[in-house]
């Protein structure tokens, strides 16, 4: 190791260091924790900000085990911005739930520097030491109200599927191991493109591809999601649905296009598949549901099913272009699904109590709280797709990338879930504004302070793509494609 | 005497099926916590023989790896069924269905 191979890792050198810090000094702050959070809150701004300056350079640090690239860059990016607003969206609602420690914000940083190092990673061990920081911190983030049986028992179930899909993704990588002799991506690539397609190699391919799918919550993968999510404090469920799968996205990309290219016909038929299958089975499931997080945690799985699309069609397809929509797609996902998450912890944080998150609450909400319907509507437009909103882009670039590989059905069927899809969405809009409220509701104080700062980044962020995509569509090209340079 | 490597592989994909069966089909927790060791070990083995047969260390390097983060994992899904015990009182997985919808 040199010095040099510190500026690797210096995005996330600044999240551990203030980790450290926020869990030292919580403790000594009073009733108010704003030094606390602002010490998380900089350090991830930080963050983001040295990995966006750092664009444009390759480098690779420890024997190759971790890079920097603009792919890299990329999603150390993503993820900053992710993790500021899941930070500006807590302080409020940890109060209100009595839980506001120093270890949250410690446990989210740490999730996010395994993240980061996921996306970074170009070594098996590396990517796997990466994955379980992130999942580690992820369990105990889904647990943290302890006392709370719910929240607990999301964490176990997180925990559980979280730990059976780690062991199967490991299994099939010490097959590869076994194949290549090395844990090298690059030197993966070439050992098994020596030795061809074999049933064996198909077969590591499978476990890999189950492992990854249960990360992401691809059906029939996705049993845990909507539990972990209804169960887990809001802010970390807004988290889980944009950050770790973000991040499985990432490695899922470079696993597969680096380490497993050569099995590229059997896990993008595996692909299609999965896609088909978590189209349907996030759309149809989340029409049937009253709790909007529930909802929300269907309509998740919904959008895996699409990123899932762009993934079959880019081991069809000769050029980059699904990778390059995927990327997009996830940056424009990341805004408006944390955003709806965003309202929600706002509902919640305003009545701890009574707040049930339920469809029948949101009747008559354009005349309780009008900025928060107009918003909360936005966000829904997003995730239906409508024009104008950032949603409607990454599905525009998406679903174009899959008919370029000559997969038109599958791009007609992704359109009509996304029809369906505007069924649910729709409907919350519907009861915001049209919808007599059903019992007498107590005037709350207005959304205030960091959570509405959060609402404005998101709103931003989904406006922003929405209308001016052009600068996130050319870094989303200039990131893919060039994975070790 | 010479143990062929497809005898570790062997072992290692029997393990591994009889961890995920644990964790599918056992109902008490700490089963379903010791069947993903199982699992977690099987992989290691497999790691073991096949660092073996390659004549490199990277396999072995792998298993130092993955042993501290099974011991982490572990820890942590001990400390969460330890608070869900004390909430609920028992340890018998599908009893924990208060989620769902």
């Amino acid at each position: 190791m040199t010095a040099m191979d510190l500026i690797v890792i210096l995005p996330e050198l600044i999240l551990v260091v203030a980790g450290c810090l926020a869990l030292v000094v919580e403790p000594y702050l009073k009733k108010d924790k704003t030094a606390a959070v602002t010490i998380v809150a900089t350090a991830l701004v930080a963050s983001g900000a040295v990995a966006f300056g750092l664009a444009g350079e390759t480098r690779a640090a420890f024997g190759n085990m971790v890079v920097l690239n603009d792919y890299a860059v990329f999603f150390k990016v993503l993820f900053a911005v992710a993790g500021v607003i899941t930070v500006l969206m807590s302080p409020r609602y940890l109060a209100a739930y009595d839980r506001h420690l120093g270890e949250y914000y410690a446990l989210l940083l740490f999730a996010i520097v395994g993240m980061d190092i996921m996306a970074a990673a170009r070594d098996l061990m590396a990517f796997y030491v990466g994955l379980e920081l992130m999942a580690v911190s992820s369990y105990l983030l889904a647990g943290f109200f302890r006392y709370h049986a719910r929240s607990n028992e999301a964490a176990l179930k997180y925990f559980l599927t979280g730990a059976f899909a780690s062991a199967i993704t490991l299994y099939g990588l010490s097959l590869v191991y076994g194949f290549a002799g090395a844990t090298n991506y690059q030197q993966i690539g070439q050992a098994l493109q020596a030795t061809g397609n074999t049933t064996a190699i198909a077969l590591a391919t499978a476990l890999v591809v189950v492992g990854t799918g249960f990360k992401v919550s691809m059906a029939p993968f996705h049993m845990w999601t909507p539990d972990v999510y209804q169960g887990a404090p809001t802010p970390v469920a807004g988290f889980f649905s944009v950050g770790p799968k973000a991040a499985g996205f990432s490695a899922i990309l470079m696993l597969f296009l680096t380490v497993l290219d050569v099995s590229r016909s059997t896990w993008s038929i595996l692909f299609i598949v999965l896609a088909v299958l978590t189209m349907a089975v996030g759309n149809l499931f989340a029409l049937a549901q009253k709790n909007i997080k529930r909802m929300l945690a269907y309509s998740s799985i919904a959008h895996v099913g699409y990123l899932a699309a762009g993934l079959g069609a880019l081991g069809r397809a000769d050029d980059d272009l699904a990778g390059q929509a995927i990327l997009l797609y996830l940056a424009a996902y990341t805004f408006m699904n944390l955003g709806a998450f965003a309202i929600l912890a706002c509902l919640k944080t305003q009545d701890p109590a009574g707040h049930g998150y339920t469809l029948a609450e949101f009747a008559g909400l354009a005349r309780r709280a009008p900025w928060a319907a107009v918003l909360m509507s936005l966000f829904m437009f997003s995730l239906t797709g409508i024009p104008g909103t950032a949603g409607f882009i990454g599905k525009f670039y998406l679903f174009n990338a899959v008919v370029r590989a000559d997969l038109a059905w599958l791009a007609v069927l992704a359109v009509i879930f996304s029809a369906v899809s505007a069924y649910y969405y729709l409907r919350v809009i519907m009861y915001m504004f049209f919808r007599e409220p059903e019992r007498e509701y107590v005037p709350r104080e207005a959304i205030g302070g960091p959570l509405a700062a959060a609402l404005a980044l998101c709103a931003a962020g989904v406006i922003f793509i929405g209308l001016l995509p052009g600068s996130l569509w050319d870094a989303a090209v200039s990131s893919f494609g060039n994975f070790f340079g | 005497m010479n143990i062929p490597v497809e005898w570790y592989l062997i072992l290692s994909a029997f393990l591994f099926v009889i961890g995920a069966a644990g964790v599918l089909t056992r109902r008490n927790l700490f089963i379903v916590l010791f069947s993903i060791e199982l699992m977690m070990n099987a992989v290691n083995i497999n790691l073991v023989g096949l660092s073996r047969l390659h004549e490199n260390l990277i396999g072995q390097t792998f298993v130092l790896f993955t042993m501290t983060v099974a011991a982490a994992e572990a820890a942590v899904g001990l400390a969460i069924v330890a608070a869900l015990y004390r909430n609920r009182k028992t340890l018998m997985v599908d009893l924990f269905d208060s989620l769902k919808g």
